[in-house]
């Protein structure tokens, strides 16, 4: 059966403020129906469907969803149907998976800041 | 005649209107790295007995992005990036306390906070009024 391992990987185009979300397919499908953004849905906490800008394709077996921007502390749910892998076998209409977007880092330095008037 | 003395009044009331003046501040970030985006925070309030500011926090639990600022006129110093934001002056004491979270762009993880302590409006350090130089006769 094939399964989205879906490996979550956010980062940021600074200039569009678009993220991408990179899903992983437990093994290789026909790269025409992982290329169509159709079979992608992307709901929110709130079970709104959020726009998916495109996609696109690392190899057959991964795909990167670009999104607007994403919402700090919000859980994200990414739905798949209708992709096949080369054997014909569509994917389990079921097949979604879930992620939360937290954003805090405490392993990070903290930045100084200091004010004075001008 | 009565008229022309409730106009005068009026106009005295308009007159005697607080002039409004601003305040400038300049915001430093030292150090900044070119892979990281800031957010500036500042607090303004009459007292100082209590902040929603502090060290370390994580600036959505509790959040506080209701006290972020845009600065403006950015320019680059040494080692220090100055960005500056207008506050309205008012006829009470005004206490400002700044804080700033990096974001690193890669991944977007953003940073604990990091504060500045309070300090009253009227009263932050500003940069020497002149400086010149020139020969002795």
């Amino acid at each position: 059966m094939i399964k989205i391992l879906l490996l979550i990987m956010m980062t940021i185009n600074a200039f569009a403020q678009q993220h991408y979300i990179q899903l992983v397919f437990s093994e290789r499908m026909q790269i025409e129906t992982i290329l169509n953004k159709d079979n992608y849905t992307l709901y929110d906490q709130t079970m709104q469907i959020r726009p998916i800008d495109k996609v696109g394709a690392i190899n057959d077996s991964i795909v990167v969803l670009f999104v607007p921007f994403l919402d700090y502390k919000t859980n994200y749910l990414v739905k798949v149907e209708n992709v096949k892998d080369l054997a014909g076998n569509y994917i389990n209409d079921k097949n979604i998976a879930w992620f939360r977007f937290d954003g805090y880092d405490t392993t990070q330095t903290n930045p100084k800041i200091k004010i004075r008037r001008k | 005649m009565k008229k022309f003395w409730i106009i005068i009044a009026v106009f005295n009331i308009i007159g005697c209107a607080q002039p409004n003046t601003k305040t400038t501040i300049e915001f430093g970030i030292v150090n900044p790295q070119p892979d990281k985006t800031y957010k500036v925070f500042a607090e303004l309030k009459t007292d100082t007995s209590s902040s929603r500011l502090y060290e370390d926090m994580d600036y959505l639990n509790p959040n506080v992005s209701d006290l972020m600022i845009q600065l403006t006129n950015f320019r680059t110093v040494g080692d220090t990036l100055i960005g500056e934001f207008t506050f309205n002056d008012k006829p009470f004491k005004q206490y400002l306390k700044a804080g700033l979270i990096q974001v690193n762009n890669s991944n977007l993880k953003y940073s604990g906070m990091t504060i500045t302590g309070w300090a009253e409006l009227d009263m932050i350090e500003q940069k020497p009024g002149g400086f010149f130089i020139r020969k002795k006769k």
